[in-house]
C-alpha cells in the first residue's frame, strides 16, 4: 500500500481511477523495453509487489543499462524495507529526473490518440513523402506516421529526451531544441561519431529559412542515439537533438529517406478529427490556388502581408516583381492541390507552410520548389508573410 | 508493509500449531478441505458440530472464526479470532488473521497493532523482520546507485543484520535472555507515544534497560554510541599524524600496535627502524589530513580512510591512506598501513 500510493503522488496521478481502454485496432510499434516499464507500473498499481520485482528482476537481467528499472526497483525495496519514511537517497536531479521519465512514460501509455485522428502538425503531405516524423517536444515522444492513399497512419512512437532548457531554440548555446518543420538531411554512421551518439545521427536542417528569417542562431540539431552505457536519457538532457534509445534509432532507418523525410518539431501535438483536418485543408488549398490564379492578374501583390520578406530579403514589391516576370512561363501550369504539404507551423499563430514543387521555372523547364509561409489575417483571409523559391533537385524538396 | 512482510507467516505457522492434546484430528482435516473447496457453510455446519462435543478445542474454533470470515462475518470472525488471541498470547497465527480482517475494514492501526503482536510472539521472526528490512534497504541503496549514479559506489549503509542467539527464540525471550549478542548497542528508533506493543504480547517484552535490536543498522546517521567510537578513533589518528609532523618519533611509534605487521613483509623491527631514521632525518615535516572515512567492522577494529598530504624540505606527496585500527589497552592503535596514490 505504501508503495503504491508514494509512487502515484510521485507521478502526479491518483491512486485509484481506470486506466484508459487501448483504443486503436492496431497498435503503433513501441520499443519493447517501455512496453515492459509501463507494465510494471500497472502491475504496481494492481498492487501485487511480488509480480513488480519479479518483472524488474528480470527487465534489469535484460537491460541492466535500464535506470528507471534500477530505480523502481529501489522505490519497491525501500518500501519494503519498512524504512521508507527513515531513509532515502539524497534528493538529486536525477532522481527527478527518473520520477519525471516514468510519468512521461507511463502517461503516453494511458493515452492513444483518438481513432481516425490525424495530427495537428501535418495537415496535408504530398504523395512523394512516404513518412513524416512528429516530435510532441512538451511530452518526450516522437511519433512516426506513414502516408499513403488513406492519408496519415501512426505507426510507431518513442521516448525522446530533448533540450536541457526545454524548447523553442533562438540561439545558439541556449540548450533548447527548436520548433518548426525540418527534414533529414543525411545519416552520419556510428564510427564518424563521438560515443555520446550511440548508434549514429541524423541531422536536420536548423536553422531553416523561417528560422533565419528570425534572426535564430546555433547548428548541428540532430535526431541521435545514446552512448553505450546507458538505454536512454532523461527527459532534459541535450543540448537541443532529439535523443532516443539506440534500438530505436536503429528502427527509425525504415521510415527516414535522408534528404526527404519530413520531421515536425511541435511543442504539443493536438489531434483532428478527420472532418477537422479537411476543413482546415481546405482552406490553405483555396488560398493557394486563388494565388495561383491572382499572378495573371494586374494586382498580385495582395495575396503578400505588407510586412512580407523573402528568403533573400526581398519586400513585398520587389518579390511581386519578380513573380511577374515568371509568370508567363507558369501560365499553363496549375497548382495541383493534392501534391501540396501543409503543416500548421510549430510556436506560432495562425502560420501554415505550404511547400510544393512540380513547377516549371523561368530557367528553362527546371523543377522549382516553393515554401510558402501563410498566416491568417484579422479578417480571416490569408496572406503570404514569406517565402523561399529554390531551384534545386528532387532530393530538396523536404522542408 | 509490515503486512507484506507478515503475508507468508501466517501461512506458515497455521497448521498444527493450536493442536491441542486429544484434538478431534479427523474433523479438522474434514473442515480445512470444506474451507478450502469453497464450502463454507458446510464447514461451518461441522466446525459448531464438532465444538458441541469439544468446546474448547482450539484449533476447532480457529476453523469455524476461519469460516465465519469466509462467509463474510466479519465481526463474528474478530470475536473468535481476538478470544484465541488473547487466550494464546504466544501464538501469532490469530493475531495475524485478526489484522487481515481488520485491514478488510481499513482499520490499519488495528491491523499494525495486531501484527506486531504476531511478531513479538516469535522475536526470532521479529528479528528476520527486521534484518529483512536492512537488506531491503541495502538492495535499495545499490538499485538507486546502479540508477543515479552509475559510476559511482553504492553508499555504504554499513548494513549490520542482527544473529538470533539461540536455537528457540520465544524460549529465550521468555527467559528475557538478551536477544543479540551485540558489541555496539544501537537504541532502537523511539516509538511514537501511544503505539507500545500490546498488552498480549508483554512477556516477551524486553527491559527497557536492555537495548533492543543492538545492531539494527540505523541508515540515517551513526547512533550516539557509535559516535563516541568514531571520535576516539580520530583523535588517535590525529595524534598520529601530529607526532608525525612534529617528528616525534617515539609517539609516532607508540600509535602503531604491537602486532602492527608492515604491508611489504617485513618484520616489524626492521619498519621500525627504518621509520625512526625516515622520520627524524628531514628537517621539517607536515603530515595533513583531510576527507576521512571510518568503517566499523566490529567493536573492537574499524578501517579508517582519508587523504594524507605529506610535506617535507625534500619531498612531498598526496595519498589516501588506509589505516586498519585496533582498540588495544593503549587505545586505537594501527595494525596495517596502506597507502594508493591520488
Amino acid at each position: 500500500m505504501v508503495a503504491a500510493a508514494w509512487l502515484w503522488l510521485a507521478l502526479g496521478i491518483g491512486a485509484t481511477g481506470t486506466v484508459a481502454a487501448q483504443a486503436p485496432s492496431t497498435l503503433p510499434y513501441h520499443a519493447e523495453t517501455e512496453n515492459r516499464v509501463v507494465d510494471v507500473l500497472a502491475e504496481w498499481r494492481r498492487g501485487d509487489y511480488d509480480q513488480v520485482e519479479n518483472m524488474l528482476a528480470r527487465l534489469k537481467t535484460d537491460r541492466p543499462d535500464f535506470r528507471l528499472a534500477h530505480f523502481l526497483h529501489a522505490e519497491l525495496l525501500r518500501a519494503r524495507s519498512g524504512r521508507a519514511d527513515a531513509w532515502a537517497p539524497p534528493v538529486s536531479d536525477r532522481q527527478h529526473a527518473l520520477i519525471e521519465e516514468a510519468r512521461l512514460r507511463w502517461q503516453h501509455r494511458r493515452f492513444s490518440p483518438p481513432p481516425e485522428a490525424v495530427p495537428d502538425a501535418v495537415l496535408q503531405l504530398a504523395p512523394a513523402f512516404r513518412h513524416v516524423l512528429v516530435a510532441d517536444l512538451a511530452r518526450n515522444r516522437l511519433y512516426v506516421f506513414r502516408n499513403d492513399e488513406a492519408g496519415l497512419e501512426l505507426v510507431a512512437d518513442f521516448y525522446a529526451s530533448i533540450g536541457t532548457a526545454g524548447f523553442g531554440k533562438q540561439f545558439e548555446g541556449d540548450l533548447r531544441t527548436p520548433l518548426g518543420v525540418y527534414h533529414v538531411t543525411e545519416f552520419k554512421p556510428d564510427d564518424e561519431l563521438p560515443e555520446l551518439y550511440g548508434d549514429g545521427a541524423f541531422p536536420v536542417n536548423y536553422p531553416n529559412s523561417w528560422d533565419r528569417y528570425y534572426g535564430r542562431t546555433g547548428y548541428g540539431i540532430w535526431v541521435h542515439g545514446v552512448p553505450r552505457d546507458t538505454y536512454n536519457r532523461a527527459p532534459r538532457a541535450s543540448e537541443g537533438c532529439l535523443v532516443v534509445a539506440n534500438s530505436d534509432l536503429n528502427a527509425l532507418h525504415e521510415f527516414i529517406r535522408p534528404g526527404i523525410t519530413p520531421i515536425v518539431f511541435a511543442e504539443q501535438l493536438d489531434w483532428l478529427s478527420l472532418d477537422e483536418a479537411a476543413q482546415a485543408r481546405r482552406e490553405v488549398r483555396d488560398a493557394v490556388i486563388a494565388w495561383r490564379e491572382d499572378r495573371d492578374t494586374p494586382d498580385p501583390a495582395r495575396r503578400y502581408a505588407a510586412n512580407f520578406l523573402s528568403a533573400d530579403g526581398l519586400g513585398r514589391q520587389q518579390f511581386v516583381n519578380l513573380i511577374r516576370d515568371e509568370a508567363p512561363a507558369m501560365a499553363d501550369l496549375p497548382v495541383e492541390s493534392d501534391q501540396l504539404s501543409i503543416y500548421r507551423y510549430p510556436g506560432e499563430r495562425d502560420l501554415v507552410l505550404v511547400s510544393f514543387t512540380r513547377e516549371t521555372g523561368p530557367a528553362a523547364g527546371s523543377p522549382v520548389y516553393r515554401q510558402q509561409y501563410w498566416r491568417r489575417q484579422p479578417d480571416g483571409g490569408w496572406q503570404i508573410v514569406h517565402e523561399t523559391i529554390r531551384n534545386e533537385d528532387q532530393t530538396a524538396m523536404a522542408p | 508493509m509490515v503486512m507484506d512482510a507478515c503475508k507468508g507467516l501466517g501461512a506458515t505457522l497455521l497448521l498444527g500449531a493450536l493442536l491441542g492434546p486429544g484434538s478431534a484430528l479427523a474433523d479438522v482435516d474434514t473442515i480445512s478441505a470444506k474451507l478450502a473447496g469453497g464450502q463454507t457453510e458446510t464447514a461451518l455446519d461441522l466446525a459448531e458440530q464438532a465444538l458441541a462435543s469439544d468446546p474448547g478445542n482450539s484449533e476447532l474454533r480457529f476453523l469455524k472464526a476461519r469460516a465465519l470470515a469466509q462467509a463474510g462475518n466479519t465481526d463474528a470472525a474478530i470475536n473468535l479470532f481476538g478470544e484465541l488471541a488473547r487466550e494464546y498470547p504466544d501464538h501469532p497465527e490469530p493475531a495475524n488473521n485478526l489484522a487481515v480482517l481488520y485491514s478488510r475494514q481499513n482499520d490499519y492501526e488495528q491491523a499494525r497493532r495486531w501484527l506486531e503482536a504476531a511478531m513479538e510472539t516469535h522475536p526470532a521472526y521479529a528479528t528476520a523482520h527486521r534484518n529483512l528490512g536492512d537488506v531491503y534497504t541495502a538492495l535499495a541503496a545499490v538499485a538507486y546507485s546502479k540508477a543515479l549514479d552509475p559510476e559511482g559506489r553504492p553508499e555504504d549503509l554499513g548494513v549490520q543484520l542482527e544473529m538470533v542467539s539461540s536455537f528457540d527464540g520465544r524460549r529465550e525471550a521468555a527467559s528475557r535472555t538478551q536477544v543479540v549478542d551485540a558489541p555496539a548497542p544501537t537504541p532502537e528508533p523511539a516509538r511514537p507515544p501511544g503505539d507500545e506493543a500490546p498488552a498480549a504480547a508483554a512477556p516477551e517484552v524486553l527491559p527497557d534497560d536492555e537495548p533492543d535490536a543492538a545492531a539494527t543498522a540505523n541508515a540515517m546517521a551513526p547512533d550516539e554510541a557509535d559516535a563516541d567510537v568514531q571520535d576516539a578513533i580520530r583523535a588517535s589518528v590525529q595524534a598520529w599524524a601530529r607526532a608525525w609532523s612534529d617528528q616525534d618519533v617515539a609517539a609516532y611509534l607508540d600509535s602503531y600496535a604491537a602486532d602492527f605487521r608492515p604491508v611489504d613483509g617485513r618484520s616489524r623491527a626492521a619498519w621500525a627502524d627504518n621509520r625512526r631514521e625516515r622520520v627524524a632525518a628531514p628537517e621539517r615535516i607536515r603530515v595533513g589530513i583531510d576527507d576521512f572515512q571510518i568503517t566499523l567492522l566490529d567493536d573492537a577494529t574499524a578501517e579508517v580512510s582519508f587523504r594524507q598530504h605529506y610535506q617535507s624540505d625534500t619531498y612531498e606527496d598526496r595519498v589516501r591512506k588506509t589505516l586498519l585500527m585496533a582498540r588495544t589497552d593503549d587505545g586505537w592503535q594501527i595494525l596495517r598501513e596502506t597507502d594508493e596514490p591520488l
